[in-house]
């Protein structure tokens, strides 16, 4: 594939990473037997409020912190949860109650990046990088990039976000990762110009710089165009997805597992749920649309046989416990993480309730009692058997969550 | 001091090079050049508001009471320089009418296509679009947001090339900033955090000098923690919108009584101005300095400054040196320009998709008719025009925009623009096709060749361009379906709709992605 992906460790990065480790341990591979998942990564922009989608409805200190931002009495009531109180999902979320009875859903709460930052913007670069210090984000670069590059993943349609129009900073720095914002965009308008640009970029790919960059991630493209029509021919959405960005990336990336493309690495993302005013109005149709999108594409990935699929699901930030006077919630701490796999032992939650009670949180906020890097850590462990051991620099050992068989 | 090449200098402080430009500056008149660009204003010359005021942009109205669907018809635009106080009536008398509330933004969103394309003041708009980056604001995130546009616009033309301080509040005070960031309903009693924290965040210290959430008292000219959100969002208390007027108000009674510590200053209590103290000293910060020299780094120089770098240095000097100055932002442009790193600094920015499609546009030296398709097109490619959706801004570095995706659909959409159907651009031969069809300006017609096209375009378009560029060209235009055909060349809607997309494919050479 030529240079494609850049290496697992960039520049400076190397001697921290390697230091301390046994040589030969900068790759763990496991068990390479038996067929790899395809790694689906959500990114829920704008601090999702998990307390609106998942709490124990019955909590008085809950109750007492937001008048407002509660999930409705008509919630879902779910079993198996992290305490003995009154679990429940939002009432906009059929779609993913039935993936949780179904076994096939499991919800990771208090979970998250653990670093103190309330900012979007920083929280959402250390969750992509995968690090919990913004100094380190521009050295180690996004995780999804840095595993494509370690892991053994390779071909045509192997990584790529689906759904957007660029690449999310996760997986970035793979040049050859594909960008498909919509069946019909990913496409050159005739064959002289497809011969145009496999000569101006194809040999334009080497010497490093921008340029060799852009031309390498334009090659990625451009020699991807005919198959992905020849996929993409006659394709319809199924009616069960939305319009949304989200729903369309879904669809993409399960025509293209349908029809053993080889995907591998998938990210997409959702930019709906900084709710600092009028949260209950919007927070509803915005958890609609994402039950909405899982389910369809549960379903259409899962249609004839189990499909080999691991997505986790996370936001930046949880948002703060108490609700504010804008009828919204600001920016908190501590969220819940999903995942979707035919392999979780799903219908259950994982990892540590912190409480709620002001002694409890963090400053204010849900405590983070899981690392969201233990979580994909997991899934691809035991779902790609190739975790690279240091993938997450700085990751303290923790009490494995045994989330899947 | 070191002089930057007439060319770079050219490339990469306009949006692209026109060619023939009698403007363009050579060796010789670059000094002159460079002092022009950056004292002029951010105003429309007399060309411009001519281009714009030849622009018929469509409407699709609604009945205002009643809400129900009204014929569609092309208007002028009519909003572009109108008052805060009109420009909130019409929010107000808009009614069920949404689309009219949101018109003033959608004119403004068309103009911003002639302004940046067609103004001679090219640094000054390409500093009109820096601020838009810097003061995000998504214009249809609120009525109030994209009915008030213009305002907001011209809060960043006043002070593009001006002072700092001015430019932060004014933003400060237009109802679009307020609305976007919450900042409109924010009281003592229930203060809304998100300008509070957006101001230091984004506006003028930057995120790198977050202090985090559990900071001892820090010190002055440090870095902010969020118990300075708390304080910002208390001293901030009371600014908002008058509802009748759609005007700044500072509203007493809404405001949190008492001293502030705020950035290790403590404010003593007076009401409207302790915010001004506040912006007083978010703007004289070295933070805020080495901020603002380290993004227009990234929008001049290069994606990566570097941690140490000399030249974001003397320009975080020269801002503080300047605080006053009514043209502290031209100064520390100047130290930039001057700069060794921005004269060695050629290959070191790919076009955004609005740059993209301003710079085909000049490159095209037609009139521009800056319609829906354009604006949608923009947007599919990541960027769309005013409404990107975070307060971050749309990221100013390489990475998103040369994601392969966003690379087909910039291909595609120069296909389009190029091509007489989308109505974008007049299905003449004039501008770039007249050039193209003459071996030079004023000479004869002559074009019969490919190979006469494929010289003539990488002229005009991408003059550095090299052998490899010159022969993929030449392999395209020679195709039957472009002008490998004798009778193309005899037939002027044939040889617009050929020379169209030729010109769209030197839009997608490697030379062409680039800002110089």
């Amino acid at each position: 594939m030529g240079l494609v992906r850049r290496d697992f460790l960039r520049g400076a990065a190397l001697g921290t990473l390697l230091a301390g480790l046994p040589s030969g341990a900068r790759i763990a591979l496991g068990a390479t037997t038996g067929t790899k998942d395809a790694l689906l990564f959500v990114i829920l922009r704008g601090g999702m409020d998990g307390l609106n989608l998942v709490a124990p409805v019955d909590d008085a200190n809950l109750n007492a912190a937001r008048p407002k931002t509660l999930i409705p009495a008509t919630g879902f009531s779910l079993a198996n949860g992290l305490t003995r109180q009154d679990w429940r999902l939002h009432p906009s979320a059929p779609e993913l109650q039935a993936l949780y009875q179904a076994g096939h859903l499991a919800l990771v709460p208090a979970s998250g990046t653990p670093a103190a930052s309330r900012s979007h913007f920083e929280m959402q670069q250390l969750a992509e990088c995968g690090v919990t210090d913004l100094s380190a984000t521009s050295q180690f670069g996004g995780w999804v990039g840095r595993y494509a590059g370690a892991s053994s993943v390779q071909g045509t349609f192997a990584a790529m976000a689906c759904g957007e129009a660029t690449l999310p900073l996760s997986i970035s720095d793979d040049l050859s990762a594909l960008c498909i914002a919509n069946s019909s965009s990913f496409s050159v308008s005739s064959p002289e110009k497809l011969a145009f640009l496999q000569q101006e970029y194809g040999a334009a790919t080497g010497g490093g710089g921008l340029a060799a960059a852009l031309a390498t991630q334009a090659m990625a493209g451009v020699n991807a165009v005919q198959r992905f029509a020849a996929i993409n021919a006659g394709f319809v959405k199924p009616a069960a997805y939305g319009t949304d960005t989200l729903s369309t990336g879904l669809s993409i990336a399960a025509e293209l597992m349908k029809q053993g493309a080889g995907l591998q690495l998938g990210v997409f993302e959702y930019d709906n749920w900084d709710t600092h005013v009028n949260q209950d109005s919007r927070f509803a149709p915005a958890v609609a649309t994402l039950s909405k999108a899982l389910g369809a594409f549960w379903g259409d990935v899962n249609a004839g046989t189990s499909a080999n699929v691991t997505m986790i699901v996370m936001s930046e930030f949880g948002r703060r416990i108490a609700s504010n006077a804008s009828g919204g919630t600001d920016h908190g701490h501590g969220n819940v993480m999903l995942v979707l796999s035919n392999a979780v032992i799903g219908g259950r939650m994982y990892g540590t309730w912190p409480g709620l009670a002001a002694a409890q949180t963090d400053l204010g906020d849900l405590a983070i009692t899981t690392d969201a890097r233990q979580v994909i850590l997991e899934a691809i462990a035991a779902r790609r058997h190739d975790a690279p051991a240091n993938l997450f620099p700085g990751l303290q050992a923790q009490h494995p969550l045994n989330l899947f068989h | 001091m070191t002089m930057p090449s007439a060319t770079l200098a050219y490339d990469r402080l306009t949006f692209g090079a026109r060619y023939n430009d009698p403007a363009a500056p050579t060796g010789v008149t670059l000094n002159a050049w460079l002092g022009s660009q950056l004292t002029a204003a951010a105003t429309d010359t007399a060309g411009v508001a001519q281009s714009l005021s030849a622009v018929l942009l469509k409407f699709t109205g609604r009945n205002p009471t009643t809400g129900d669907p009204v014929a569609a018809a092309l208007l002028p635009l009519t909003w572009l320089h109108a008052g805060e106080a009109a420009l909130w009536a019409n929010f107000k008398t808009a009614g069920m009418d949404s689309a009219q509330a949101m018109r003033p933004g959608a004119e403004m969103q068309a103009a911003s296509y002639v302004r940046a394309a067609q103004s001679p003041n090219q640094l000054a708009e390409q500093m009109v679009e820096f601020w838009h980056c810097h003061f995000n604001v998504q214009v249809d995130s609120h009525q109030q947001t994209g009915s008030t546009y213009p305002a907001f616009d011209a809060a960043l033309r006043a002070n593009a090339l001006g002072n700092f301080r001015s430019l932060l509040g004014s933003v400060a005070k237009t109802a679009a900033m307020m609305f976007y960031l919450n900042q409109d309903q924010s009281t003592g009693k229930a203060p809304n955090e998100n300008y509070a924290r957006e101001v230091m965040e984004l506006h003028t210290l930057g995120v790198q000098r977050y202090l985090g959430l559990t900071t001892p008292a820090n010190a002055v000219g440090t870095g902010y923690s969020d118990a300075d959100v708390v304080q910002g969002a208390l001293i901030l208390s009371g600014w908002t919108i008058d509802n009748d007027t759609g005007a700044f108000l500072f509203k007493a009674s809404a405001h949190a009584a008492g001293s502030k510590r705020y950035l290790g200053h403590t404010i003593a209590s007076g009401g409207q101005a302790e915010g001004e103290t506040m912006l007083d000293i978010l703007a004289s910060h070295p933070g805020t300095a080495n901020t603002i020299a380290t993004k227009l780094y990234r929008r001049f120089i290069g994606d990566t400054p570097p941690a140490t770098s000399a030249v974001v240095a003397a320009m975080a000097k020269t801002f503080l040196a300047n605080l006053q100055a009514p043209n502290q932002i031209a100064l520390v442009l100047q130290t930039l320009i001057l700069s060794p790193e921005f004269a060695a600094s050629t290959g070191g920015k790919v076009k955004t998709p609005f740059e993209f499609v301003v710079s085909l546009l000049r490159a095209a030296n037609l009139p521009i008719n800056p319609n829906a398709t354009l604006n949608s097109l923009v947007s599919q490619m990541g960027d769309p025009r005013f409404a990107w959706v975070p307060p971050n801004g749309r990221p100013d570095i390489a990475g998103p925009w040369m994601s392969n995706g966003s690379l087909l659909e910039r291909w595609r959409t120069a296909e389009t623009i190029m091509a007489v159907g989308a109505e974008i651009l007049p299905g003449t031969l004039a501008g770039i096709f007249d050039t193209l069809q003459r071996d030079m300006p004023g000479g004869p017609i002559n074009l019969t060749t490919a190979a006469q096209a494929v010289n003539r375009v990488v002229s005009a378009m991408v003059p550095g361009a090299g052998q490899t560029t010159r022969n993929a060209l030449l392999a395209y235009a020679s195709s039957p379906h472009v002008l490998g055909t004798a009778a193309t060349f005899k037939d002027a809607t044939k040889l617009r709709a050929a020379l169209g997309a030729l010109v769209a494919t030197t839009a997608a050479t490697l030379e062409f992605q680039f800002r110089g």
